[in-house]
């Protein structure tokens, strides 16, 4: 495809047509690298009644080829290493990461153990990093809407 | 420090020994385990522990497991330190309100126990535990595969031993690495 | 055509795991299968293996709390307080009438929290959607009182060494009760649910039977037992913290299958609610912590608790310094899953997930602010600026 090409209008408008598209319905794949399940009880929480993610069109993916977004939680342990990177290849492009918690942000407590990695941005590149042990469903659903406003811009 | 608590330790032990009494299930454990039993002591009135020499250590479980007494609850190995040069193995049981506890102690350099899943067939898992962390090998044991530790672990490298250096064995990403 | 027969002797091997879409947790299982009918069943675990007996031995005491405390974020109350209770046994003290009674209210809210997390889940196993958004949101209510009474949903740091860190004030006294009312409602509902929805009752009743000896056989514990009739419930046997001022009465099931483990959790849920309240109406008067030395002397001990899921116990052993031996835990899904695996084995493929939600496997066993760099949001949302978003949006969407 040459330059010109690219930049026709046409595709332009496809483009721009193709990211409100996924900016309005982002599937995430939900994975647990070796939590505490703190952070993970409180990401379903937000798909419940109460948070409920679903109405800013955020949705959990049961496969990872179904995902836009890889939710992830913990240190990541030696055994879930390679679960995580075999995760992450097998989501179509484009993909996002988020990281949940201090665990996986940095290790948090465990951080120095013998079988963690101290959290998951040294193994996948992370969008959008939501502290906290465990951080509350308001700051989850806060990382989701950063996230959504990196979807809207991304080209 | 390690003088005075020494003594304290004693004296409490005389104490117990000489003025509670064992609360009756714990008691009767007691009174099963004699005959097999090097020594005893009790914490309290609910906390037993038993030492058994290595090859009592099947009869000392059937005689808790198979009367009906009690149940395994947990095997809990504890290093004693590269001076002491021992591993000591503790068999937990569920006697009623109480634990009683078989307590066996093998050379550091040459670990080695007879399983007991012939007589509790859940110790599998603790005995699978026993191996990947403390490199103690259990003779007889049906399953002998990894349960917790990383399928790319190295052979011969046991982490929950006093000696082991955390990280000796493994890379850490890049970035990851002036935080050790 | 091929012909597919199920005696070819052709069976494969179902890999399940470890990203799950179901289990918030990582596990592998392994299923070999004969058609559709489950030959051998192993598991892997380890995904949540983080080396935590290593690095409590070198901590201290009360760093430790908080590292054990982060086994799991479900019942996280439980392992914190196993420590602080073998600390105290170690250094041969007793944490007071009130702290151990404060304990004894946040064991209950915590199993009332678990068992309603676990109604859910189970019952998103089984394609019953509505029932695990119906449990789900009455656990809100119990994370309110969760929060309003130590400042965190999920890891609410109650213990010290020596006694607890927060007091129940008598408005949160009220509110707790407020909660326990609402909850004893629905948690009959629940129990009418579970017994007699037909669709439901297809799923659990006479799937996955345990029968006592087996039981026996391999150690089980908590609600799985007592659905299979073994008498075994810490609480009863071993009264820890104040049970034996509030004694809790056991409730046991004698058929064993995937409906008693439901009816059974769901009517320890009406327990659950009446020793709350009963705790809260009668919470003794006095001090929250006593005084415990920094450096334990050696000793070593044993520690039992109800876990929601079971008999969990601690070994420790102290050595004369302010930092622990050795810490072993010995948690209640290890002596579940082994039997477990064994009952699937038989069923159909399909009743795999729900056989193993039955037993609530929990593979792993307080910071508030999001704090990034963005102009258009505040730093902190509450719950109605978050509602406002939601609908910002959804107006804003041509
Ligand atoms: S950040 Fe805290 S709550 Fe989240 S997984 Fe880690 S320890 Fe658990």
């Amino acid at each position: 495809m040459t330059l010109e090409e690219r930049s026709s209008p046409i595709l332009k408008a496809f483009e721009k047509a193709v990211a409100w598209a996924r900016m309005n319905s982002v599937w995430a794949v939900h994975y647990n690298s070796g939590s505490c399940n703190g952070c993970d009880i409180e990401l379903l929480t937000t798909i419940t009644p109460r948070y409920d993610v679903e109405r800013i069109g955020i949705k959990l993916a049961g496969s990872p080829r179904h995902a836009d977004v890889l939710v992830c939680t913990g240190p990541v342990t030696g055994q879930g290493k390679d679960a995580l990177l075999r995760t992450y290849e097998q989501m179509p492009a484009p993909k996002f990461v988020v990281a949940i918690g201090t665990c996986a942000l940095s290790g948090g407590v465990f951080e120095g153990s013998y079988n963690t990695y101290d959290g998951i941005d040294g193994l996948v590149p992370v969008d959008v990093y939501i502290p906290g042990c465990p951080p509350r469903p308001e700051a989850i659903i806060n990382g989701f809407a950063q996230l959504l406003e990196k979807v809207e811009n991304y080209a | 420090m390690p003088e005075d608590a020494k003594n304290t330790e004693e004296t409490t032990e005389e104490l117990v020994e000489e003025t509670v009494a064992l609360i009756p299930q714990v008691e009767a454990a007691r009174e099963v385990l004699e005959p097999l039993s090097t020594s005893t002591t009790a914490s309290g009135t609910k906390l037993l522990y038993v030492a058994v020499s290595l090859d009592q250590l099947n009869e000392a479980t059937e005689a808790i497991v198979g009367s009906g007494l009690g149940y395994l609850i947990s095997i809990t190995p504890v290093d004693l330190g590269v001076e002491e040069n021992q591993f000591e193995v503790l068999y937990h049981f569920g006697v009623g309100p109480g634990v009683v506890t078989i307590r066996i102690t093998i050379p550091r350099d040459e670990p080695v126990i007879p399983s007991v899943c012939e007589q509790v067939p859940s110790a599998t898992y603790y005995e699978r535990e026993l191996m990947e962390m403390f490199g103690i090998d259990v003779t007889d044991t049906p399953n002998r595969t990894r349960l917790y530790l990383p399928d790319q672990w190295p052979q011969g490298i046991y982490p929950m031993r006093k000696d082991y250096v955390p990280r000796s064995e493994r890379q850490l990403p890049e970035s990851k690495k002036d935080k050790v | 055509m091929a012909e597919i027969s199920s005696d070819n002797g052709r069976k494969f091997t179902i890999p399940i795991g470890p990203q799950h879409p179901a289990l918030k947790e990582p596990g592998h299982f392994e299923f070999v299968v004969d058609g559709e009918v489950i030959q051998e069943a192993s598991v892997k675990l380890g995904y949540a293996h983080r080396g935590i007996e290593k690095i409590v031995e070198d901590r201290n005491y009360t760093q430790a709390m908080y590292i054990l405390e982060r086994v799991c974020g479900i019942c996280s109350h439980v392992h914190a307080s196993a420590l602080a209770m073998g600390a105290e046994q170690l250094a041969g003290v007793e944490a007071p009438p009130r702290a151990r009674a404060i304990r004894t209210l946040v064991y209950e809210l915590e199993r009332i929290h678990s068992h309603l997390l676990w109604l859910g889940v189970a019952a998103h196993e089984a394609g019953f959607e509505a029932l695990f958004m119906y449990s789900w949101r009455d656990r809100e209510t119990i994370m309110d009182i969760l929060e309003e009474i130590s400042g965190s949903r999920v890891h609410y740091s109650v213990n010290a060494i020596g006694g607890v860190r927060i007091d129940i004030s008598a408005e949160s006294a009220q509110n707790i009760l407020k909660a326990v009312d609402f909850l004893e409602e629905r948690s009959k509902h629940y129990l009418n649910v579970v017994s007699s929805d037909r669709v439901f009752l297809q799923r659990s009743r006479g799937i996955g039977v345990m029968s006592p000896e087996e039981g026996n056989r391999w150690g089980v514990v908590g609600p799985v037992a007592r659905a299979s009739g073994i008498k075994r419930d810490v609480r009863v046997d071993a009264p820890y913290a104040a049970y034996d001022i509030f004694p809790v009465t056991m409730i046991t099931a004698s058929e064993g299958d995937l409906e008693a483990r439901f009816t059974v959790r769901v009517r320890e849920l009406l327990e659950s609610t009446r020793l709350v309240r009963e705790v809260v109406k009668n919470l003794p008067e006095g001090e929250l912590t006593t005084k415990v030395k920094r450096k334990i002397p050696p000793a070593e001990t044993v520690v039992r608790i109800e876990a929601p899921r079971g008999e969990l116990m601690y070994y420790m052993k102290s050595n004369g310094t302010d930092q622990p031996e050795r810490i072993h835990g010995r948690t209640p899904t290890i002596p579940n899953m082994a039997s477990v695996l064994h009952l699937t084995i038989g069923h159909q493929l399909a009743d795999a997930p729900m056989i193993l939600a039955g037993i609530d496997p929990c593979f792993s066993c307080n910071d508030r602010a999001v704090v990034l760099k963005s102009q258009s949001h505040s730093d902190l949302w509450s719950w109605d600026q978050l509602r406002q978003y939601g609908i910002d949006r959804y107006h804003g969407r041509t």
